[in-house]
C-alpha cells in the first residue's frame, strides 16, 4: 500500500469538514459552542492510541461503519467532560453516575449524532453509502476501544502494529468540555480513499512506518538521556507522527505557559524542535538538577537549555544514522511563554513554503507525574519526503 | 420526501473562538477570542456605531496561491472587512487595533532581513492604510507571545501575555 | 390539531427528548426501540405519524418503514436520523418515507415535519 501527500491532504480535509459538522451538531444539541481545534492524520501503534485512553481515564462511545468504507469511529471524553455534557443534555439528572442507564444513553446518542454527521461527508465524497452501527459505551477503565481493530496491512518488519488514525480535537468555547473524535479506517478503506484522490509520488506505507519507528526510538533515547541526567526514571508515554494543516500545529497546544527550549536543525531534513515543560515540571527538573540553587534564574535557564540539547541530540541522532546523513543542531534558545505562541513562529516559518506539516510529538513522563516533557519536531515537508524516499525499500 | 435540517445556532456562550488562519465577525455583543499569537498578527476591527466587530488571526503577510484568505494579513483583512460590511458595519467608521507580530527567535531563514512578525505587522498596516482604516492602537513586536479578547460591545481589545503584562487597547 | 405519534428510536435519551418536545403539541401513543417493535406497535396503535430512527438493532428503520408502508400505504413516516448521506436519503425515499429529519433537530423542525405530512395526507 502506498500513501502520498495528496491523499493525506484529502484525508485531512474530509476529516476536518466531518469534524466541523460534528461540532456543529453538538452546538445545536446542547447549546454549547464547540470548535474543531485541530485535525490530525496520525500514524502510530495501537498501543499508543490505547495508552492515551488509559492514561487519561477516558470514557468513550464507539460506532463502527461499513459499506463504502469500513472501520470505526470513537468519541472519547474525559470523565469530567462526559459529566458536563450529560448535565447540559439533561439538567437535573445525577451526572456523576455516568454509567447510569439514561446518562450512558444520552452520551451514546450524542456520539451517534456527531459521528453520523462526521461520516456523511466521506460517503458523499466517495459517492457511496456507508452504514453505521449502533453505539457502544465503554466506561472508564473498560477494554481498549481498539481491542478488536485489525491492524492487518500495517505490519512493519518489527511486527509492531501501526494504524492510521484520524484524530480531531474538539473543544467548547469556554474550555469546559474537550474531547477527541477518532476515525480508524480499515487498510482496505484507506486504499479506497487513496485511489479516489489519485496517486501523486506515493511512498510505500512502510516508509512512513519505518519513520514512525525511528521517532519512537528517538523518543526512547531522549527519555533515557533525561533519566540519566536527572536520576529520575522516565518513560515515553506517547510518540506520534501526524500530518496536519500547518495552522493546526500551534493549535494543538494550549494557552498554558510553558518553559523550555527551541532549536533549529539543519540537514536532510531541516526543521525545528521545541522541548517544553509545564511550569511545575520545569521547577521539579531544576531542583533535581540544581539542588540548593533552584532560585538562581540564570542557572535554571542554563539547566533547561542543557536538557534541551541532550534531548534533541538523543532524538535526532537516530534519524541521522538511519538516513545516513548528518543533522546539525543550533544552540538552544530558552523560552518561557504561552505554549501555542512558542510553536507559532516555527509553524509560520514553514508555512511560507508548505500548507501541511508532518508533526512529530512525543511525551516523556515520570511515573509519579513529577514532570512531563513534550517534544515537538517540525521537519520541512519536502525535505522529509526526500528523506523518506531513501527509507523506502528498493522497488 | 422533504428533508429537514437544522442550522448551527450562533454563539450561546458569549465567546467566539477564532482559530489560526481564521476570522470571525460578531454583531451580538459577544467576545471574540484568539490565542497563541507569536509571529502571527491579530487584527481587531470595530464599528463603534453598530458594534459590528471582527477579529482575524493571520499567519503570513501576503496571500499566495492555494491558501485560504484568512491565513494572510492582506486578504484576511479584506475578507474580514467585507463580511463586517455585509453585517452592517460602515467602513468609514471602522477602526483597527493590532496585536502580535513578535520576533521570538532569530531563525537562519530570516537571514538578517525582516522577521515574519515584522512583515506581518507591515502588511497589516499597509492593507489597512489602503482601505483607509485608522489604526487606533497597537501592541506589536517584542519577543513574547500574546492572546487576545475583543469585547464587541465596547471595542476593547484585551491583550494577555505570559511575562510582559496584560493591557487593554 | 394534535396527532397520535409513535416514536421509534433505540436511544432512551432520544425517545425522552422527542416526548418532551412533542408535549402539549401532539400525543405520543407509543415508543419502540427497534424496527420489529415499531411494526408491531404500528399495527396495534394505528398512530397518525411515526418518527423513525434509521440505525437500530434487530431491524433498522428503513426496513421497518418499508413494511409499514406496504401494509398501510396511507401511513405517515418521518425518518429521524443522524445519517445525512445522499445515498441513505434515496433509500428512505424508496422505502416510502414521507419526511427526513436530520439529528440534531430543533423543535420547530419536528413540528413542521409533522404538520407537513399530516397536511399532505389530508
Amino acid at each position: 500500500m502506498n500513501l502520498d501527500v495528496r491523499s493525506l491532504r484529502t484525508f485531512s480535509r474530509l476529516a476536518h469538514s466531518g469534524a466541523e459538522k460534528a461540532a456543529g451538531s453538538l452546538t445545536t444539541l446542547v447549546g454549547i459552542d464547540t470548535y474543531v481545534n485541530v485535525t490530525k492524520v496520525e500514524l502510530g501503534t495501537k498501543a499508543d492510541v490505547e495508552s492515551e485512553f488509559s492514561e487519561r481515564d477516558l470514557v468513550s462511545v464507539n460506532i463502527g461503519f461499513n459499506g463504502g468504507l469500513d472501520g470505526r469511529t470513537v468519541l472519547a471524553f474525559s470523565p469530567e467532560s462526559a459529566e458536563r455534557l450529560v448535565e447540559s443534555l439533561m439538567p437535573g439528572i445525577d451526572a456523576t453516575d455516568a454509567d447510569g442507564e439514561l446518562a450512558a444513553s444520552s452520551l451514546k446518542e450524542v456520539a451517534n449524532i456527531m459521528l453520523g454527521g462526521f461520516i456523511d461527508g466521506w460517503a458523499d465524497y466517495l459517492d457511496t453509502s456507508i452504514d453505521i452501527t449502533t453505539p457502544t459505551y465503554v466506561a472508564e477503565g473498560g477494554d481498549g476501544p481498539l481491542e478488536d481493530v485489525d491492524p492487518d496491512g500495517f505490519e512493519h518488519e518489527d511486527e509492531t502494529e501501526r494504524i492510521l488514525v484520524f484524530r480531531n480535537q474538539l473543544e467548547a468555547a469556554d474550555d469546559a468540555i474537550g474531547f477527541d473524535l477518532y476515525m480508524i479506517p480499515s487498510p482496505e478503506s484507506i486504499q479506497t480513499i487513496v485511489e479516489a484522490s489519485g496517486d501523486d509520488g506515493a511512498l510505500p506505507v512502510e516508509s512512513f512506518a519505518a519513520f514512525s519507528e525511528m521517532i519512537s526510538d528517538g523518543a526512547a533515547q531522549a527519555s533515557d538521556d533525561i533519566s540519566a541526567m536527572t536520576g529520575i526514571e522516565t518513560d515515553v508515554e506517547v510518540s506520534r507522527l501526524s500530518f496536519v494543516p500547518i495552522e493546526g500545529v500551534p493549535m494543538s497546544l494550549t494557552d498554558a505557559v510553558r518553559r523550555g527550549v527551541v532549536l533549529e536543525f539543519m540537514g536532510t531534513p531541516s526543521g525545528y524542535i521545541a522541548i517544553l515543560f509545564d511550569e511545575p515540571s520545569a521547577e521539579n527538573i531544576a531542583s533535581s538538577l540544581l539542588p540548593g540553587m533552584e532560585d538562581d534564574e540564570a542557572m535554571r535557564q542554563s539547566a533547561i537549555q542543557e536538557i534541551g540539547n541532550i534531548v534533541t541530540s538523543g532524538f535526532l541522532d537516530g534519524w541521522a544514522n538511519a538516513l545516513e546523513t548528518t543533522i546539525e543542531i543550533s544552540p538552544p534558545k530558552h523560552v518561557h511563554d504561552i505554549g501555542s505562541a512558542i510553536v507559532d513562529p516555527l509553524a509560520t516559518d514553514l508555512a511560507q513554503s508548505q500548507e501541511y506539516a508532518f508533526l512529530i510529538d512525543s511525551t516523556i513522563r515520570t511515573d509519579d507525574d513529577e514532570f512531563t516533557c513534550d517534544i515537538y519536531a517540525l521537519p520541512d515537508e519536502a525535505e522529509l519526503r526526500k528523506a523518506l524516499e531513501q527509507l523506502a525499500p528498493a522497488a | 420526501m422533504q428533508v429537514y435540517t437544522t442550522d448551527t445556532p450562533t454563539s450561546t456562550s458569549g465567546r467566539i473562538k477564532v482559530g489560526i488562519a481564521e476570522f470571525a465577525v460578531d454583531t451580538d455583543g459577544n467576545t471574540l477570542t484568539t490565542s497563541g499569537l507569536g509571529s502571527c498578527i491579530g487584527v481587531a476591527l470595530y464599528d463603534p456605531v453598530t458594534n459590528v466587530s471582527g477579529l482575524a488571526h493571520a499567519m503570513l503577510p501576503e496571500a499566495n496561491e492555494g491558501g485560504k484568505p484568512a491565513k494572510f494579513a492582506d486578504t484576511g483583512i479584506e475578507s474580514l472587512l467585507a463580511e463586517m460590511q455585509a453585517s452592517g458595519a460602515d467602513p468609514d467608521r471602522v477602526v483597527a487595533k493590532l496585536a502580535g507580530g513578535s520576533n521570538m527567535f532569530d531563525f537562519t531563514s530570516t537571514n538578517g532581513g525582516m522577521s515574519i512578525g515584522e512583515r506581518n505587522v507591515d502588511s497589516a498596516r499597509k492593507t489597512l492604510d489602503r482601505l483607509e482604516i485608522d489604526v487606533v492602537a497597537a501592541d506589536v513586536g517584542g519577543d513574547h507571545g500574546r492572546s487576545l479578547e475583543l469585547d464587541s460591545r465596547s471595542g476593547d481589545l484585551r491583550v494577555r501575555s505570559a511575562n510582559a503584562g496584560d493591557q487593554t487597547l | 390539531m394534535a396527532s397520535k405519534v409513535l416514536v421509534v428510536d433505540d436511544s432512551a435519551f432520544m425517545r425522552n427528548l422527542l416526548k418532551q418536545l412533542l408535549e402539549g403539541e401532539h400525543e405520543v401513543v407509543g415508543e419502540a426501540e427497534n424496527g420489529v417493535e415499531a411494526v408491531e406497535l404500528y399495527r396495534e396503535l394505528d398512530p397518525d405519524v411515526v418518527t423513525m430512527d434509521v440505525v437500530m438493532p434487530i431491524r433498522n428503520g428503513i426496513e421497518a418503514t418499508s413494511e409499514i408502508k406496504t401494509e398501510d400505504p396511507g401511513a405517515s413516516v418521518i425518518m429521524c436520523t443522524s445519517v445525512g448521506q445522499e445515498e441513505k436519503m434515496r433509500e428512505a425515499v424508496e422505502a416510502g418515507a414521507d419526511g427526513y429529519i436530520t439529528k440534531p433537530f430543533q423543535k420547530p423542525n419536528v413540528l413542521q415535519a409533522i404538520a407537513d405530512v399530516i397536511q399532505a395526507e389530508a
